[in-house]
Formats: C-alpha cells, sequence, structure tokens
C-alpha cells in the first residue's frame, strides 16, 4: 500500500484543543487514522486524589470548558451517593437547567464550527451569535459565562430570583425561535447536505460493536440516552424525548444535534416554569465512608463515565473518568474508512470531538512520493473546492 | 430490562463468576472472575445483553491491581472486576469482545502499568514522548522525578 | 472598549496567532468569541493568522503541557521580530489549577518570554480585549524608545 507522510503545521485560528492524527492513505482514499491526544493529557485522576472533595470539583471542572457543568455534577452526585446524602429538589432542578442550558451552548458551538470546516461562515456567524444569549443566561444564574461553579456536595451554590426568571425565559423564547431556524437549515441547504448525506456512514450494528455513545450513536438510530435510562436529577419528572435518527451518517449526527437543541430548549423552559420551592443545599458530611459507585451523565457530546472509590476521607481514593469523546473515536475511525481526504474535517467534527482538531494531521501514503505539508485550513479549503468541483456549485 | 431482570439473566447464563453477583445499588450491579476467566465472562454478558462497553477503570489496592470493567444495557451497569498481582499486571485484551476496549486498555497501561496480553496496538496514549518507560503515575508508590514543583 | 481597540488597530492591524498549549478550552472559547457577531474584532482590523510567520501577537492558553512545550518553543522562534506574547487566564500565568500536575509545565514563561498576562478562569471577552489594547499600548512603546530594553524588569519594580 502506498504511504506517503504529510506532515500539517499545527495553527489553526480557530482553536479547541490541539490533536494530533496519522492518516494512512492508498492515494485519495483512507486507510486508517490514528490519533495522539497527549497533547492536553495533565495528570488531573492523579491529582484528584489530593485534593479535597470540594477542591477536586473544581478541578474537575476544567477538565473541558466546554461541558465543565456535565463534570461537575458527575463527580458532584457521585460522591453524595457515597455519603448517602440528597441533594434538596430544587438543587438538583436547577442542576439540571444548567446542564440543558450547556447542551444547548455546546450543540450551538459545534454547529458554528461544524459550519465552518465546510466553509459556511454565515452559519457559523449566526450560531455563535446566538450562542452569546445562552452565554448571558448562564451568566445570570450563575455569575460566569464559562465555568459556572453551579455545583458543591451536597446541592448547588446559586439560587434564582422570580426577576430572574423572567429575564431566563425571555432569553429561551428568543432560543426557541433561534433554534428551530436551525432545524429547517440543516434539511435544506445545499452547501450542508452535499457534505454530510451518505458521508461517514455507521450501521446501527457497528455502533453498538464500537461503543459509541451520544449524538454520534443516536445519529445511527441506537436509542441510548443516560438521561431516560439510568436516570439522575430531575430527568424523571421533565418531560424528553430520546432523539434519533435512521440516517445513520454525518446527517444524521447533525440532525440529533439540530433536534436536541430545540428539545433542551423546551426543557429549560419547562424547568423555569416549573422550578419546585424550597432549599438549594443539603449539609454534606466532611468525609465520605469505604465505598465504590460508577456515576454516568448525559452530556452534550454522549456518556459520561465517573469511577469513585472513597476511603473514609475527605478526598477520593481514586477517580478513573471515560469521556465520551474517547468512547466515540473508533467509530471516526470505521466512519472514514474508504473516504477521501477531503471528508476527514467533517467526519470528525460531526462526533463533536472535544479535543481539537486544530493541530497536527499526519498523512501517511507509502509510495515514497513528494512530501507535503498542509494546515488544517488548508484541509478544509481543499475539503470545500473538493465539494464544489465535485457538485458544480460555484 | 430492570436491574432485577439484568441480575437474573447473569446469574442464569453468564459462566466463569467467582462469585455471587451482586445488585450494590440501583442499576449497578457487582461481579468478579480471575484473570484466566475474564473473557469469558464478558462474552457471556455481552450474550446476555450488556453489549456497550462504557470504561475499563485500573485501581491500584496497594496489595494488588484491579481492573474493573463496566458493561451496560441500557442504564443498567455491571461492574466485573478482576484482581492482579502487583509483580505481574497481566490480564488478556477484551478488544476481541470489545473493540472500543482499544482505547481504554492503552490508557491502562499507559498511567497505570497493566499489561494486556495480545493488545493489537500497544502504545502509550496519554504521556508524552519524552515520558521515561516504566513510570505509571497512577500508582500510589509513583513519586514525580527529583526536581520541579511539589506534586500537587 | 472597542473604541480604544479601533483607535489601536487601525494604527497597527495586529495579527494574531493562537496557540493552545493543553488547555481546558474555556480561554479558547472565549477567545473565539471575539471573531463573531457580538465582539467582532476584525472589523477592527484584529485578524487571526494561521502561520507564526506572519503574526504580530501569539495569545497562549493552557498550563503548558510537557507534550506542548517544545512545539511552543519552536513556533515562538518562527515568529519575526518584533514579536510580542500574551499569556491567557490562570493557566497561562502559573499553570492555573493545575500547577504541579505531573504532565505540566506550569506558566507560559517558563518556556518563553511573556508580555502581557491577562487573568481569569477564563477571562471574559471585553477582558482579553483589553489584554490586546494594553499589547498594542506596549508595540507602541516599545518602537518608541527603539525597543524591548527600556522596560523595567519585575527585580528592579520591587527594589
Amino acid at each position: 500500500m502506498p504511504e506517503v507522510e504529510i506532515p500539517i503545521g499545527p495553527q489553526h485560528p480557530a482553536l479547541k484543543e490541539p490533536v494530533n492524527f496519522k492518516v494512512i492513505v492508498d492515494g485519495e482514499r483512507i486507510v486508517r487514522l490514528d490519533l495522539d491526544i497527549s497533547y492536553n493529557h495533565r495528570g488531573i485522576e492523579k491529582a484528584a486524589e489530593t485534593r479535597d472533595f470540594h477542591k477536586a470539583l473544581y478541578l474537575v471542572e476544567r477538565i473541558c470548558g466546554i461541558c465543565s457543568h456535565a463534570h461537575t455534577t458527575t463527580f458532584a452526585k457521585g460522591v453524595e451517593a457515597l455519603m448517602g446524602i440528597e441533594p434538596p429538589k430544587r438543587a438538583q432542578w436547577l442542576r439540571t437547567l444548567v446542564a440543558e442550558l450547556e447542551r444547548i451552548h455546546s450543540h450551538l458551538l459545534w454547529l458554528g464550527v461544524a459550519a465552518h470546516e465546510i466553509g459556511y461562515n454565515t452559519l457559523f456567524m449566526y450560531a455563535w451569535r446566538d450562542r452569546e444569549t445562552v452565554q448571558d443566561i448562564l451568566e445570570t444564574i450563575s455569575g460566569n459565562r464559562v465555568n459556572y461553579g453551579m455545583n458543591a456536595i451536597g446541592g448547588v451554590r446559586r439560587n434564582i430570583s422570580d426577576s430572574m426568571r423572567i429575564a431566563i425565559l425571555g432569553g429561551l423564547r428568543v432560543l426557541s425561535e433561534r433554534a428551530a431556524y436551525y432545524t429547517q437549515v440543516i434539511r435544506e441547504e445545499e452547501t450542508l447536505l452535499v457534505r454530510t448525506r451518505g458521508v461517514g456512514r455507521l450501521p446501527t450494528e457497528r455502533a453498538v460493536a464500537l461503543g459509541a455513545v451520544g449524538p454520534v450513536a443516536r445519529g445511527s438510530d441506537v436509542s441510548f440516552d443516560v438521561r431516560r435510562d439510568d436516570p439522575y436529577l430531575a430527568y424523571d419528572e421533565v418531560p424528553f424525548d430520546v432523539i434519533t435518527s435512521t440516517a445513520n451518517d454525518v446527517f444524521g449526527r447533525v440532525e440529533v444535534r439540530a433536534k436536541e437543541l430545540v428539545q433542551s430548549v423546551q426543557m429549560a423552559i419547562h424547568i423555569v416554569e416549573n422550578l419546585p420551592e424550597g432549599p438549594t443545599m443539603a449539609k454534606a458530611p466532611r468525609t465520605a465512608p469505604v465505598g465504590e459507585y460508577v456515576s454516568r451523565l448525559e452530556a452534550p457530546r454522549g456518556e459520561l463515565l465517573y469511577y469513585l472509590r472513597t476511603k473514609n476521607t475527605d478526598k477520593v481514593d481514586r477517580v478513573g473518568i471515560r469521556t465520551p469523546t474517547l468512547a466515540n473515536w473508533p467509530s471516526v475511525v470505521e466512519a472514514i474508512q474508504g473516504h477521501v481526504i477531503a471528508d476527514i474535517p467533517v467526519v470528525v467534527a460531526a462526533i463533536d470531538p472535544c479535543l481539537s482538531c486544530t493541530s497536527r494531521m499526519t498523512f501517511v501514503d507509502t509510495d515514497g512520493g513528494p512530501k507535503g505539508s498542509l494546515s488544517w485550513d488548508d484541509l478544509v479549503a481543499y475539503g470545500q473546492k473538493y465539494y464544489r468541483e465535485k457538485e458544480g456549485l460555484p | 430490562m430492570t436491574d432485577e431482570d439484568v441480575l437474573a439473566k447473569i446469574k442464569a447464563s453468564v459462566l466463569g463468576l467467582t462469585e455471587e453477583p451482586k445488585l450494590a445499588r440501583p442499576r449497578r450491579i457487582t461481579a468478579r472472575t480471575t484473570p484466566d476467566k475474564v473473557l469469558t465472562v464478558l462474552s457471556g454478558l455481552k450474550d446476555a445483553g450488556c453489549r456497550h462497553l462504557s470504561a475499563i477503570s485500573s485501581v491500584d489496592l496497594g496489595d494488588a491491581f484491579e481492573v474493573i470493567y463496566h458493561v451496560s444495557v441500557g442504564g443498567v451497569l455491571v461492574s466485573l472486576r478482576t484482581s492482579l498481582p502487583k509483580a505481574t499486571p497481566l490480564v488478556p485484551t477484551a478488544t476481541g469482545v470489545f473493540p472500543v476496549a482499544v482505547l481504554y486498555e492503552r490508557e491502562a497501561h499507559d498511567l497505570m502499568g497493566i499489561e494486556f496480553e495480545g493488545h493489537p496496538d500497544p502504545r502509550p496514549l496519554l504521556l508524552y514522548e519524552g515520558w521515561p518507560e516504566g513510570q505509571y503515575p497512577l500508582r500510589k508508590d509513583w513519586k514525580p522525578p527529583t526536581g520541579g514543583e511539589k506534586h500537587a | 472598549m472597542l473604541k480604544r481597540l479601533a483607535t489601536w488597530a487601525r494604527k497597527k492591524s495586529p495579527w494574531i496567532l493562537l496557540f493552545n498549549s493543553g488547555a481546558c478550552n474555556a480561554c479558547d472559547i472565549e477567545v473565539l468569541s471575539l471573531i463573531t457577531p457580538r465582539f467582532d474584532v476584525e472589523r477592527l482590523g484584529v485578524l487571526a493568522k494561521g502561520t507564526p510567520r506572519h503574526a504580530d501577537i501569539l495569545i497562549v492558553t493552557g498550563p503548558v503541557t510537557l507534550k506542548q512545550m517544545e512545539r511552543l518553543q519552536r513556533i515562538y522562534d518562527q515568529m519575526p521580530e518584533p514579536k510580542y506574547v500574551v499569556a491567557m487566564g490562570a493557566c497561562g500565568a502559573l499553570g492555573g489549577i493545575f500547577k504541579g500536575l505531573y504532565h505540566v509545565v506550569g506558566g507560559v514563561d517558563k518556556v518563553i518570554p511573556v508580555d502581557v498576562w491577562v487573568g481569569g478562569c477564563p477571562p471574559r471577552p471585553d477582558e482579553i480585549i483589553d489584554g490586546v489594547v494594553k499589547v498594542l499600548q506596549l508595540m507602541d512603546d516599545d518602537a518608541k524608545h527603539g525597543g524591548k530594553g527600556w522596560r523595567q524588569k519585575p527585580q528592579e519594580v520591587a527594589a
């Protein structure tokens, strides 16, 4: 098999985390995709063992700035289970509200970035402009746009007043219209459909076998959502559906997220309108008894899992964290088989990776041909050009 | 299936368990086996409906290691654990039964030094290329190399 | 605040390179927010550039993981003078909440010289813009003094 190595230059103005791919190609067709995620390994699991639960909460919040609440919630509810305490109802509902707001902001963020990858910059700008409405709501509730620090062991640190409720509902109603608009766009926009339909195919059986989670799994018609299957917080009381698509491809993943966006706005409205009265914190003991628990949660990208062990101290003995993007990686590798290089940005973006494609992409094509260099920007531009020519678009 | 259903199914059909599986908490079943029977049990769990491998956790218990496979069917999670001796933490790779294990096992090897026999691609996953070999940071007795900041 | 940026940007039109040295992404998405409609710094002449060879200002997020240390050095070396570095957030300053972790160097100025630190976890977009304005001010002052040598060193200030 001919293998040519093309190192890709790292810098890209549109952020996200650095990661290194190695793509083995046979001419134009991709044979294999390797992953190097050591770029942002920091050593968090180890550090958590030497910090008490409260400090550890601040640490895990910063595993990812996009789904920070998902991390603190999974950790907090796990420790609470080990302690044998239950946050009051209002706290559970507030946690759920922020969780759904986070899903909204995350899906809008992804929508913008994915649009950018296929050259659809207007959509990127719209999505991120609308995302500001969510950031404002989160700031109203928590005091911060990002890394909201809502959770404490035993409940939430912030409450919402009646005047805040009115402001939040106003913002949510705007978002409701915008979300509906986006579901329309993804179904009708030629640029999007061309790049997503039939691309990155993943049959249902394979999604299950490969351990896919979240919108990647649901976009391949796998009906798995931790909120319904392993209920936590207020999800057993707030109405919602598990959204799946039978498209089994990138479009399926796009469709699931767009519909989830609409639904999460509805759920947030429902929560604010029906918020139970009462306290927002339960008294937590300083230590957790000897025990073990697996805490799961449906983060915007899929199933997030925390394995926790405690030993009668104020710290975890062990915390093992499995993030959804790791679970989805084998699915990307499979979905990209046989595709052309031009499809890489889209198939990778379709799993909404919480590690960035910004960094290196090394193409390995073995016939000892000319070595070149491709930046992520170049790759994205190449992908756009490839499809414009293919479809005879201007 | 409810967690009671899953537990009953496991008790009836899964071979190789070394203890009675138990419902530890709602939707949380624990089970135990020995390293040589891990693949038998994992296949059995998969056939019993647990087709999703959620995660593989590695733990340093001080006098032994423990590797825990978390498999699930919907909301019910089964944590299958096996104990490995400190000197030779060796267990067969689960990638033949659950392909997604390929990354989880690389992580457990990288950070805890568990050896997964037969792993198709045993490269480091998280530690950078300059990381010294044989240094497994998640082990309880691991100390950061001398010099530099106090380990937080 | 945007007006001040406009004044400066008209003079300088800075080209910015963003480097993620192992960050959680919070800083990165707040920087990215700057080019989206609400803040829209591109209309003020502030441009995000893909390569170090054309950049005036390097914005670094993250505590610098061991993996990224060498690359950060290399990117800095590739930038032509006069070049400026902004270290973002608590991580950029001293490693933030990740200080002391086994895969983390802990602070951008342990690897390359830093001109401006922007505090926060993450800093808000308006605080980031403030940081960019400070850099532009610095670029102007340095040009007037013929280089960076005139700046007071921290130990001199302490004395």
